[in-house]
């Protein structure tokens, strides 16, 4: 949406107040301030839970299964999103999935990051030898598909919420270490890092005082592009039967479970599939925006 | 040329080898592959023999340039659920997949860029806004979701196209039309942004200049240049692709590579699932030298920098 950040910054709505306020800033400020409402929806859904379910997700009911949602005729009349195929309330089960998306996206990306960084630091500052090892092994690792690989880290490792998400950490990192390892090299022959050099800096405090603070922006952006493919890639780990194991509640998992009462049950599929495409768009926006105000360069595609 | 098609398939031979070595420490990882072979009450000089008879009582280099020796020539071992070579397990399924994918690609471009061009033509008005809303959904859908929903509209309650399986071209639909949704808003934006760059050059002003009809400066001057970079897009899409593939395939249950490789893993079929990584791997590292050669000869400002 790259026609909202050319917007002038929005002055307060007079004589407009709740609702009508906030859709009037959504107007003028575009898709991304949208966007960020859909996420803070549901990082609060995911942070608060309990508050906002009325039943334990796990706590199966079999006098209510297969319930369709409440506004239907014939709806279960506690839970508003119906029941699945053990009684269990699907809205409940959706709001703590969102715990596990959410520790995944953080988890995973910072594990990338961790190593991306590193070896994207190590391979533009120290060049030679260890640049081209590096980038080899980044050549390897980009030419399997990132889902195959994350498959393969997750089939060997033993399928686990905690073992998927080391296979998307190691999965994902030769992105973060493509791109940093281009900036720093362009830093590398910067007049500031040559000043550090003269005045004996050691490479330690060179990196970590001159070299990181300035890749620190894009490594936000491309952090931010990555949240949405690790939460994809994890539901996809997970309706493989590869990530999280019943019974705790995952998107990827419930909807992998409806598969058996699809004909059945369009609901269980549905509202764990809308609440997940939902919060990849709206996190993809976010990154599209912040890619827009932080750094033009990265064009689109770049983390393809 | 000549150096320039050496450096490269070397280039593309070492990282082979580094996927075979990959797929080597991968299934080492996976635990003692003793168990796969013996019985649970086997005793130690019985699983010895196994461990002597499959090679794994011998250094761990002697063992990997044996694998990569054998895998040189195409031997990956045996299936042992199939009871067959895994590598002619492979190689079957691979035309379903390239079946899938191949269809998909149709789909995505015959779709894609007609959007796309409306997109560019109608900047800033409602079928640009539409068009880029969808494409913005199509980059974020999950591929299962999608295909699950597809499934839910069209086969259970419409019921006008097979839920899954392997059949005639009402088979391939819906498995075509969920593999494709990404690469369709991949290729409407980049056409998009594509035609948006060209549209403002001198050539096209010069174009409509001479009085040419609009169609003309669109097709033949404009939407020819975006076609560079939408090629370019699918060879980079191929891998996208393949891992879209593994997960369209198990939904409808689509008898291809990806699926055989999931129900390898649950299988513990290990053979068979080294065969199938090394395999796409080899097909992703194909397509992108290929078209890496392709660009050279097309481009010859490409040959002297790399």
């Amino acid at each position: 949406m790259t026609h909202a950040s050319v917007q002038a910054p929005a002055f307060g709505s007079f004589g407009l107040s709740g609702p009508g306020r906030i859709w009037a800033r959504i107007r003028r400020r575009g898709f991304p301030l949208l966007a960020g409402l859909i996420l803070v929806g549901i990082a609060g859904t995911a942070v608060f839970a309990p508050l906002v379910t009325t039943s334990h997700p796990g706590r199966p009911r079999l006098q209510s299964r297969l319930q369709p949602p409440s506004w239907l005729k014939a709806g279960s009349t506690t839970a508003i999103m119906g029941t699945d195929n053990l009684g269990r309330d699907v809205w409940s089960r959706i709001a703590f999935g969102a715990r596990v998306s959410a520790v995944v996206a953080v988890v995973s990306v910072a594990l990338a990051g961790t190593l991306g960084v590193s070896a994207g630091v190590l391979a533009g500052y120290f060049r030679g030898w260890v640049d081209e090892v590096i980038m080899f092994l980044t050549d390897i690792q980009l030419s399997c598909p990132f889902l195959l690989l994350a498959i393969a880290l997750a089939a060997v490792l033993g399928p686990s919420l905690q073992n998927a998400v080391i296979a998307l950490g190691v999965a994902a990192w030769p992105t973060y270490c493509r791109i940093v390892r281009g900036e720093v090299l362009s830093l590398r022959e910067k007049e500031f890092v040559e000043g550090s050099v003269a005045l004996g800096a050691s490479h330690l405090r060179i990196i970590w005082k001159d070299v990181l603070p300035n890749v620190a922006g894009q490594v936000t952006v491309v952090a931010t592009l990555m949240v949405s493919r690790m939460i994809v890639t994890e539901a996809s780990l997970s309706f493989l039967g590869l990530g999280v194991q019943p019974p705790t509640p995952s998107w990827g998992l419930m909807i992998s479970e409806s598969r058996d009462y699809i004909s059945v049950a369009w609901w269980l599929a549905t509202f764990p599939g809308l609440v997940l495409t939902l919060t990849v768009l709206a996190m993809n926006q976010a990154g599209d925006w912040l890619r827009d105000r932080l750094d033009p360069r990265l064009g689109r595609g770049r983390l393809e | 040329m000549l150096r320039y098609v050496l450096t490269r398939g070397l280039r593309a031979a070492g990282v082979v080898l580094g996927v075979l070595v990959g797929a080597f420490i991968l299934l080492r990882l996976s635990g003692d592959p003793v168990t796969l072979f013996v019985a649970e009450a086997a005793s130690a000089e019985q699983i010895a023999s196994v461990r002597h008879q499959l090679g794994l009582d011998r250094a761990v280099h002697v063992q990997l340039a044996y694998f990569i020796r054998r895998a040189v020539v195409g031997d990956f071992g045996r299936s042992l659920r199939l009871n067959a070579p895994a590598i002619e397990v492979v190689v079957e399924r691979l035309p379903r997949t390239f079946a899938l994918a191949a269809v998909a690609i149709l789909l995505a471009a015959g779709i894609g860029v007609p959007l796309g061009v409306l997109s560019a033509l109608y900047r800033g008005r409602l079928p640009e806004r539409a068009a880029m809303g969808a494409a913005a959904v199509g980059l974020s859908i999950p591929t299962f979701w999608l295909g699950m929903m597809l499934v839910i509209i069209f086969a259970v309650q419409l019921r006008l196209l097979p839920t899954s399986g392997l059949g005639g071209f009402p088979h391939l639909i819906l498995p075509a039309l969920t593999l494709s949704a990404y690469p369709v808003a991949a290729i409407m934006r980049l056409v998009r942004s594509g035609m948006l760059e060209v549209l403002g050059l001198e050539f096209v002003r010069t174009a409509r200049a001479k009085g040419l009809p609009e169609r003309t400066v669109i097709f033949r001057h404009t939407l020819r240049n975006a076609a560079i970079s939408v090629v370019t897009l699918l060879g980079l899409q191929f891998s996208t692709l393949m891992g879209g593939a593994i997960i369209t395939e198990t939904v409808f249950a689509w008898p291809g590579v990806g699926l055989l490789l999931v129900q390898s893993i649950f299988g513990r079929d290990y053979a068979v699932v080294q065969t199938a990584l090394v395999l796409l791997a080899f097909c992703v590292v194909l397509v992108n030298t290929g078209l890496d050669l392709l660009y050279a000869w097309l481009d010859p400002r490409i040959r002297v920098t790399a």
